[in-house]
């Protein structure tokens, strides 16, 4: 059973999904379902022997193209819809046993222009509002298929993390007539202290205002909207950066690093969002080798984070272990 | 060999797609000369 439901308390829609129940949790490497179907071994969800990358509908989505009608009605008070959306899985590599931080830049330039392709698909469907490429890496976040991979899900409305960030940058571009983040960009630039990398295209630091330890944005240095802004050289450097910032994150404990990667781009509704700018956001919960970071009661209950570190300090220790990429 | 990979040509994307039993999408991607690609599956095939 499956259906959006709306909190009126917070205005914001959540999915109901009950058969994600039964999906498939941390299965040995031997019956990885996204690995590719070998000669007499089992029948994994990839019907081939290979691939390269590969993009398909998730078999336990949250949100359907074809949805079933919601099991109850809607009132006045508790609105019901149909879980209507897309959800796609978007397989990095065949090999069980890598990351996007072990692949090659090469790869990870392939792997933004399927990012690019798919939000050019999604944006197609009268439905989809807003297109949202992420990654769960690690037990940490909740992972429960250790296959490198991420995920696109394709939302009926813009979901209130990226609505309250529009709010935000329309306020200060109607009282500045610039766009906010151009603004930190270039503060980050001049400030450096908290910069980790950078290139001609994009900047990636820990921002000012970080709620996680290693919490790294990475932004474009020029004013885009979204990956269908990108020019060739804007994805080969989102590459490069991507690859430089997740290299560090695995050498900071000597691990590899779990994150959350959220890629935050302008609504897909047909709206005007020039005051809007492309970036990404990683949520690390590692705050030492040994120690997560967990929303406990302000953040869950308030939805106000508390940082045990600076972002100037911990934006140092991650520079120091960045080094530049090197293209074959 | 250079810092952003500015000297390579652009591969060419191609995409592939089947529909999977059930009714959902899935797409293939790969990237490069579709002849030469052709040539080394077929390759891979005879491996096997």
């Amino acid at each position: 059973m499956s259906e959006l439901r709306y909190n009126p308390l917070l205005g914001e829609w959540l999915a109901t999904a009950t058969h994600r129940q039964d999906r498939t949790f941390l299965p040995p490497a031997d019956f990885c379902p996204l690995c590719p179907t070998k000669p007499g071994k089992f029948p994994t969800e990839v019907p081939e022997p290979d691939y390269d990358i590969v993009a398909f509908e998730n078999r336990f989505p949250s949100l359907k193209r074809n949805p079933d009608p919601p099991a109850i009605e809607s009132d006045a008070i508790y609105k019901v819809e149909p879980s209507l959306g897309v959800c796609e899985v978007v397989l990095y590599s065949p090999n069980h046993n890598t990351s996007l931080a072990a692949e090659p830049v090469e790869r990870i330039h392939k792997l933004v222009r399927v990012w690019r392709d798919r939000f050019e698909a999604l944006e197609h469907h009268d439905f989809v509002k807003y297109i949202f490429i992420f990654e769960n890496k690690g037990e940490a976040v909740g992972v429960t298929l250790h296959h490198p991979h991420g995920q696109i899900y394709a939302y009926p409305f813009v979901p209130p993390v990226v609505a309250k960030e529009l709010i935000q940058t329309e306020k200060y571009f109607n009282e500045n007539r610039r766009c906010l983040l151009c603004d930190v960009v270039e503060k980050e630039i001049d400030f450096e202290k908290r910069i980790v990398a950078s290139n001609d295209s994009f900047a990636a630091y820990i921002p000012f205002f970080a709620r996680y330890p290693f919490e790294v944005h990475i932004a474009t240095r020029g004013h885009l909207q979204s990956l269908t802004d990108f020019s060739d050289r804007d994805e080969r450097d989102l590459a490069s950066i991507l690859k430089q910032v997740l290299v560090g994150f695995d050498r900071l404990f000597d691990r590899s690093f779990p994150y959350i990667m959220a890629i935050h781009q302008r609504p897909s509704d047909g709206g005007n969002y020039d005051h809007y700018h492309f970036h990404i956001e990683f949520y690390p919960p590692m705050r030492t080798a040994e120690k997560l970071k967990y929303l406990a009661g302000s953040e869950a209950g308030a939805g106000m984070f508390i940082n045990d570190t600076l972002p100037e300090t911990t934006a140092e220790r991650l520079r120091g272990l960045i080094e530049p990429v090197e293209w074959k | 060999m250079n810092e952003n990979g500015s000297d390579k040509e652009r591969e060419e994307m191609h995409r592939r797609e089947i529909t999977l039993p059930d009714g959902r999408y899935m797409i293939f991607y790969t990237f490069g000369d579709e002849d030469e690609l052709r040539e080394e599956k077929n390759d891979q095939r005879e491996d096997v």
